[in-house]
């Protein structure tokens, strides 16, 4: 027994003897050869830029001056202070106790992103040999050209080139990516691209404004997305702040309302809960309902007043009149698990899981928690809460042929040599409703612009379909409503039968004239789509295809090949297209004189002998 | 009067070499603890130094204590001392006071400890009272995995502090002893095949984002928990047809298919749930920068790259006493406990830390010689705990000092401020001098 342990003393022994070996080879490296006797310049990382859609910059790196010192070379404290204050606008007082406090670093910031000019100011000091252990450090800061234009959805950036909200926060990562290995040059992050529209988020950022400032609202929250695939076109809230100077404002200013206000929806949430009704079976489009100004529920002592007396009405007569009654009574038809569960396969209650930093969940309890008034109160819009960024999401089930998508605001992340890291595409999350229910959804929504609450956003030539709301806003102290706060708030998809936008408008508590979203939400709507419709080229019945100027020159010179359709003449010039239709030998009828505006019949159409086209020129 | 002499007799055979050596390095430690704490503008803002003396002049006691002490004796109260220290150690991880991000410190009044510190010298008796009882049977499974469990209560207990630096110590104690004890060494080499392909297995992710920073397909299978799932569940199905292989035909050819099947398994699995569950971000960010400071230059690889440059820095002769910059300017952080050693050889240079060098290489040689003349196989399984215990303490703190090993929280013992690991120490230094008195008796 104790031989071997001998033997094996031997081997640990051993194994001692060149662990301590390796150490002291070590050792020597790093102390005699001095392999690393100073530390490598720490990697500043530029930050990549935010764009839009459109390659549009919405946040760029710059470079700003900061004042720094060190603690052991600080030499004539007094004088140094008389000589910064006036640069810096800082009371003499003030920078003199600032260099002379005690610290536990002996580096330390003086005052950090000061302008250009105060910073050449200080360096001529410097320069004369004035301002001993003081000097001017670059550090990197950050520009918004856009400023608060795209505010809630850039976020900004803190010192130390730190993202803080919005984008700049939750993509932090990518945009300033960890700094690996030390190769001595400039590193840049990736570039982030939104799905934003500048152009649209500009549209949109004015009718917001307008709807702001008239109605002296709270807060006035605007959202449109591609109904097709769940890009977000244009985000909008107000107020808003200018990111380029953040501290200046509120956090009420710089509150992210869109994705992190959540509240209740009122009639707006009839959409969700007459579709799934439809879904489950629980109503027909033709049931019948008859409004008597009431519903009262007597075994439950539960009543809702309805807003009119709308008589006998069919489903589709509920969203066009709004009817509180038939929406009530439509809600006996199914169970409240059944309900709950397909509310919550619309995403209500949960993160809709957009990129920005403090989504709200809303509230959506579970039916065990539901009283006996819950049911018909929820179906109406009361006794949940719902987020903005919610609603929109929920919406494109509706465009969809019954399948949520996933919304989206980052387009792609690519590197600083334009490789492309991570693409975003439309991704669908599950199927909430059949195809059919939400094409007859988006009907009645269609004749609620018609005839109904949404009268306001009707458009010769283009259907639109909408849904209003007006709901109280809670007083979060007592628990129930205020008197006299209310939100205001509409939902537009157009064009009905092929939807390509959803435009969501949320009015926070106006003082105007009007509370009601049929009144002032519906405004804002008709607004945007006036020219979203020019700018996204969505073709309307009474005027044919509009397009915007800077596509003309793209087709003046293109070969388009006349088969057996219609081409598409738009921004041709007269005389490319005349060549083209002699050559042809179509019959043809000119007025004007240009770029051709607008044609008959629309392209694709067949071409046969009778046809003859009709071209204005501008 | 006869115990007069006795103590005569003890002193008399103390192991002159190791204990000036002892002493010579808690002078140094008490230097450098008070060149700490001066800051750059001169002025000593720390009285650690003196804090340190009144520990050594305490700690001399215990070390006088277990010299004199006959450990055989303290054999019997092994498990009692052991239960209380795990108990205490429980107590610290419910009711302690957080350090650095651990809860590992308990107060007695002002009067403050590291439990986790005392508990390595119990748990190294009781180990080594269970081998000793065992030694006929020393060669089977049951009696490793046992000796195991030992060791495993306390480091699981530090772990979840969580200290990973002191529960690592636990780590060598076990293999000397276990491997001095005699234990077969396939049992000895499957756990620490087991426990480097675990920690491979841990990091490979992690290097994969920071390190390599580009996708490979391996490191993909370990972050898809299905093909995870698959991969062991193949390695599983392998194993089983090896065991029914192994009692079918008793060919050797099984046994290790399925040892070493065994290990890939279970270190997929433990390094799957330690990286999702146990491990902390920066956990896992120490050992990333470990293998490339620069990964994080500002945090996580500070110290490395500010440790290295100091001890790069002294040259020869070094900066002179009291004239280093990296520790007066404050750019390490815990510089009069972890990172002693860098203030060292900065100001003292290539000459002061050759002294620590060959101060704690003395301490080595000597400890392992004792070893060979230890009168009884408890005393020599003792012994290997406590050698492997302080030569571990050099070589990962000395190694954390010039880049070699990543940065965990342990102290150099001896030198490092802290009184709890300097007793533990001493106590150990005792226990091998006392060792070394009783090497003729019998």
């Amino acid at each position: 027994m104790k031989t071997q342990s001998l033997k094996r003393l031997d081997i640990i022994k051993l194994v001692a003897i060149i662990l301590s070996l390796i150490i002291f080879v070590n050792f020597l490296r790093v102390m005699v050869l001095g392999s690393n006797p100073t530390p490598p310049e720490i990697p500043r990382i530029a930050r990549g830029n935010i764009v839009d859609r459109n390659g549009r910059i919405l946040a760029f790196q710059n470079e700003v001056p900061s004042l720094a010192g060190w603690v052991t070379e600080l030499k004539n404290i007094e004088e140094s202070s008389k000589l910064l204050a006036p640069i810096l606008n800082i009371d003499e007082k003030v920078i003199y106790e600032h260099l002379s406090k005690s610290r536990e670093s002996s580096y330390f910031y003086i005052r950090r992103q000061i302008t250009e000019d105060a910073a050449n100011k200080i360096q001529e000091l410097i320069d004369e040999g004035k301002l001993q252990g003081i000097k001017i450090e670059r550090e990197f800061g950050r520009s918004y050209p856009e400023g608060e234009l795209t505010a809630h959805i850039t976020g900004y950036v803190g010192y130390d080139n730190i993202g803080l909200d919005g984008i700049e926060y939750t993509l932090n990562g990518p945009l300033s990516p960890k700094q690996i290995k030390s190769t001595g040059k400039q590193e840049y992050g990736h570039n982030v691209n939104l799905t934003i529209d500048l152009n649209l988020q500009y549209f949109t950022s004015i009718a917001a404004k307008e709807a702001y400032e008239t109605n002296f609202a709270d807060s006035v929250s605007v959202i449109s997305m591609d109904a097709k695939n769940g890009e977000i076109l244009s985000y909008v809230s107000y107020p808003t702040y200018d990111p380029n100077n953040f501290g200046s404002y509120s956090e009420n200013e710089r509150t992210n309302r869109i994705a992190q206000m959540s509240y209740e929806p009122g009639s707006v949430y009839k959409v969700f809960t007459i579709a799934s009704f439809l879904e489950l079976g629980g109503i027909k489009n033709d049931t019948e309902f008859y409004c008597d100004g009431v519903y009262s529920d007597e075994s439950n002592n539960v009543v809702i007043n309805c807003l009119g007396v709308h008589g006998h009405i069919e489903t589709p007569g509920i969203l066009i009149y709004s009817c509180n009654d038939g929406t009530a009574q439509a809600s006996e038809s199914v169970t409240s698990m059944e309900l709950y569960k397909t509310l919550r396969s619309f995403g209500f209650g949960n993160q809709t899981g957009i990129t920005f930093n403090g989504e709200s969940n809303g509230i959506l309890r579970s039916p065990e928690l539901w009283s006996a008034r819950s049911k018909p109160t929820i179906s109406i819009g009361q006794e949940i809460s719902v987020s903005a960024m919610q609603v929109v999401t929920a919406a494109t089930a509706l465009t969809n042929g019954g399948v949520l998508l996933k919304p989206h605001i980052v387009k792609r992340i690519s590197n600083q040599e334009g490789i492309v890291k991570i693409e975003y595409n439309r991704e669908p999350i599950r199927e909430v409703i059949s195809p059919d229910v939400a094409k007859s959804v988006l009907k009645m929504m269609q004749q609620t612009t018609e005839i109904g609450t949404g009268k306001l956003t009707k458009i010769e030539g283009l259907n639109i379909s909408t849904k209003t709301g007006t709901a109280q806003i809670t007083n979060p102290e007592t628990g129930k409503y205020y008197d006299d706060r209310f939100l205001a708030s509409a939902l537009a998809i157009y064009p009905t039968e092929d939807p390509k936008v959803i435009i969501y408008v949320v009015i926070e508590n106006p003082k105007g004239a009007s509370i009601y979203g049929s009144r002032l939400a519906v405004p804002v709507i008709r607004n945007m789509i006036d020219d979203f419709t020019n700018y996204l080229n969505i073709p309307t019945e009474s005027s044919p295809i509009y397009r915007v100027n800077s596509k003309l020159e793209k087709t003046s010179n293109t070969n388009i090949i006349v088969t057996d359709t219609i081409p598409d003449f738009t921004g041709m010039s007269k005389r490319d297209v005349l060549t083209l239709l002699d050559k042809k030998n179509i019959q043809f009828k000119v007025t004007g004189n240009g770029y051709v505006v607008k044609q008959s019949p629309n392209p694709g159409a067949k071409i046969t002998s009778t046809t003859i086209v009709d071209l204005e020129f501008k | 009067m006869r115990r007069r002499l006795e103590l005569g007799k003890t002193l008399s055979r103390i192991d002159f070499l190791m204990l000036i050596s002892v002493f010579f390095l808690m002078f140094l430690g008490v230097a450098f603890i008070y060149s700490s704490g001066i800051s750059s503008t001169g002025i000593n803002v720390s009285n650690e130094y003196q804090k340190q003396l009144i520990r050594i002049i305490s700690g001399l006691f215990i070390l006088l204590f277990f010299s004199i002490y006959d450990i055989e004796k303290i054999k019997n109260f092994a498990i009692p001392i052991y239960l209380t220290l795990l108990a205490i150690l429980i107590y610290t991880r419910i009711n302690g006071s957080t350090v650095n991000g651990a809860k590992s410190w308990l107060y007695i009044g002002s009067f403050g400890f590291q439990p986790s510190e005392f508990t390595k010298i119990a748990t190294i008796l009781l180990l080594a009272k269970y081998l000793d009882d065992n030694k006929k049977e020393i060669y089977r499974l049951k009696v490793f995995i046992i000796s195991f469990g030992i060791i495993a209560l306390p480091f699981s207990l530090i772990l979840i502090q969580p200290d990973m630096g002191t529960a690592s110590v636990y780590i060598p104690i076990f293999i000397a002893m276990i491997f001095i004890g005699g234990c077969n060494i396939k049992h000895l080499i499957y756990l620490l095949l087991l426990g480097g392909l675990t920690l491979f297995f841990t990091m490979l992710p992690g290097w994969e984002e920071f390190i390599l920073q580009s996708k490979n397909p391996f490191v993909t299978i370990l972050n898809n928990k299905n093909l995870l799932l698959y991969l062991i569940g193949s390695f599983s199905f392998s194993i089983l047809l090896s065991i029914i292989g192994y009692f079918y035909f008793k060919k050797e050819y099984f046994y290790w298919v399925i040892y070493a099947f065994s290990i890939i398994i279970v270190s997929l699995v433990i390094s799957y749930i330690a990286r999702t569950y146990v491990l902390k971000e920066y956990q896992i960010m120490r050992l990333i920068v470990f293998m490339n400071p620069q990964v994080d230059p500002l945090n996580f690889g500070w110290n490395i790259i500010q440790a290295t440059t100091a001890v790069g820095s002294g040259g020869l002769m070094g900066k002179g006493f009291l004239q280093g910059t990296q520790s007066h300017y404050q750019f390490l952080p815990e510089q009069s406990t972890d990172f002693i050693f860098s203030i060292l050889s900065e100001e003292l240079g290539f000459i002061g830390a050759i002294l620590v060098f060959g101060s704690f290489f003395i301490i080595l040689i000597r400890g392992i010689l004792i070893l060979t003349y230890a009168k009884d196989n408890f005393s020599v399984i003792v012994g290997a705990g406590i050698v492997g215990m302080i030569f571990f303490h050099v070589v990962q703190n000395i190694g954390m000092n010039i880049g070699l090993m990543p940065i965990t929280g342990i102290p150099l013992f001896f030198l490092s401020y802290g009184g709890s690991s300097l007793w533990t120490a001493l106590a150990g230094i005792g226990i091998l001098q006392g060792i070394y008195q009783r090497r003729y008796r019998n």
